[in-house]
């Protein structure tokens, strides 16, 4: 985005990353609504960042570095959910979004609480790649190193979830 | 392999796809998002790199032609000098550039986010502190202060704690201190009462997020080992009798513009500086290392805002004293 921020635009950008950003923020916080707040900071920080004056090249990979800092002073505070918290966290609202066969939910939460498990490094990299959807060029592009460096970080990081869940 | 790969990915994908915000949620979300857009709205007119045609281009020819003097000059622009873009978009974004150390980052937007304070003050004196140079004042502290406190995180991320909740500390105090020269300007009727509530929002906010960081870094600080402690120790003395140092020359060179009740607040503000520079020496000779610590953060914050209200009382001839304070005649 450059010269003078667009509201329309900056709306538009909202209606289109607001899921991935969330998902992103829950994933590092684990609670629905601290989710929300982190998300909502990312996009206000970023229209703060805007009418300053400043461009942004790559609006994506701003918003999930503006949120992954936001994240990680909650990281520091948050408390691990529960077990059982974390198998009624569905994220969705039953009425708005169908339903998954209840074997569909128990595989889901069993992976996520083995992704969970995993090391800091794995755990941020899976999140970005299939938490928050982004392709391997932006997950680069967040992390700071090249698209080869991320691809060998994604398939180690899937290679020792699949160790966790064997 | 790659099958197995391939449907976990697929699974996994299924399981985050579950995990989204609902259309109410997100509906929310939309509309809370535009209620913060509309209280900082973009600017009616923004001052681009490039793009503000002869002005800008004459500005960058007085670079040219005079090199460093230019950069030098625009150091005290003000808004709406033909200087002001050269030194918020050029000269501050370069040394921002060149602050490679998350600590240094981190000073520098502090430093960034005290100029653009002592901006509007000064505006606001002058009568000049319109619509447009509020709000982009504004949008500006809050960028500065979102650049430091994320700075600061990097900082206390790399395992620097004690870096951080300094760097925390120094900026909370210095937007108190403006905060208590806003309320005078306020009071004096020299801000318009809408531009004065823009800015005090978002000091607001500047405050209310150090103080959180501030909450969560001491937690972090209180487990830091006492080798750590130790040398952060000696460094903070030595750092803040250098402060006490340039403070004392700033009173020199301000001695002309403080009044009776000013002199004697200065006066005893650095008394109870000293007095406190000696407590936390005596902790750390008792071997108390985290509470000489917490005195020294306590002497940095009295120095901070010295600092600033003396630099207001030179500017604007804001009060040091608060009026209560003030000798009897």
């Amino acid at each position: 985005m450059k010269g003078r921020p667009d509201e329309r635009a900056f709306v538009e950008a909202y209606d289109r990353y607001a899921d991935a950003i969330f998902r992103y923020c829950y994933f590092r916080v684990r609670d629905r609504e601290r989710a929300k707040d982190l998300m909502h900071d990312a996009f206000a920080k970023t229209w703060a960042y805007l009418v300053a004056g400043n461009a942004i090249e790559n609006l994506q990979a701003f918003l999930y570095k503006v949120a992954h800092n936001a994240s990680v002073n909650e990281a520091v505070k948050s408390k691990a959910l529960s077990l059982d918290a974390l198998q009624e966290e569905g994220g969705y609202d039953p009425e708005e979004r169908a339903l998954p066969s209840p074997e569909e939910s128990a595989e889901g939460a069993l992976l996520m609480r083995n992704l969970e498990a995993l090391d800091d490094a794995s755990r941020e990299v899976l999140a970005l790649r299939y938490v928050s959807g982004l392709p391997v060029a932006e997950v680069a592009r967040v992390l700071g190193v090249a698209p080869n460096a991320a691809s060998v970080r994604i398939h180690r990081a899937l290679a020792k979830l699949r160790e966790k869940i064997t | 392999m790659n099958n197995e790969f391939s449907s976990l990915e697929r699974k996994l994908e299924e399981a985050s796809a579950r995990m989204a915000l609902s259309v109410s949620e997100k509906d929310l979300g939309r509309a809370r998002l535009r209620e913060h857009m509309a209280a900082m709205p973009a600017p009616k007119r923004t001052v681009p790199f490039l793009a503000h045609g002869f002005r800008f281009a004459f500005a960058l020819l007085l670079i040219v032609a005079v090199g460093g003097g230019a950069a030098s000059a625009a150091e005290n622009a003000l808004p709406g000098s033909i200087l002001y873009p050269l030194k918020t978009q050029i000269t501050e974004p370069v040394r921002a550039a060149f602050a490679f150390a998350p600590e240094a980052r981190a000073d520098f937007a502090v430093e960034r986010a005290n100029r653009r304070l002592e901006e509007y003050a000064q505006v606001s004196d002058a009568g000049s502190a319109d619509e447009e140079t509020t709000a982009s004042l504004a949008a500006a502290l809050a960028n500065h202060v979102d650049e430091a406190t994320d700075a600061i995180r990097d900082l206390a991320t790399a395992g620097d704690a004690i870096e951080a909740l300094d760097a925390t500390s120094d900026l909370h105090s210095i937007l108190e201190a403006h905060a208590s020269v806003l309320d005078q300007i306020t009071e004096d009727g020299t801000s318009t009462p809408q531009a004065a509530a823009d800015v005090g929002e978002a000091l607001d906010n500047a405050l209310a997020d150090t103080s959180e960081l501030s909450d969560t870094l001491e937690g972090v600080v209180a487990s830091t080992g006492a080798d750590d402690v130790a040398s952060a120790l000696d460094a903070k003395e030595e750092e803040l009798q250098a402060l006490i140092d340039d403070v004392r020359g700033r009173v020199e060179d301000a001695v002309s513009t403080l009044d009776a009740s000013d002199e004697l607040e200065v006066s005893g503000e650095l008394s109870s500086v000293a007095a406190l520079m000696e407590e936390a020496r005596s902790l750390e000779e008792q071997g108390d290392l985290a509470s000489a610590l917490a005195v020294y953060a306590k002497a940095n914050e009295e120095l901070n805002r010295l600092g600033v209200l003396l630099q207001a009382d030179v500017n604007l001839d804001i009060d040091i004293a608060a009026p209560e304070d003030a000798p009897l005649p």
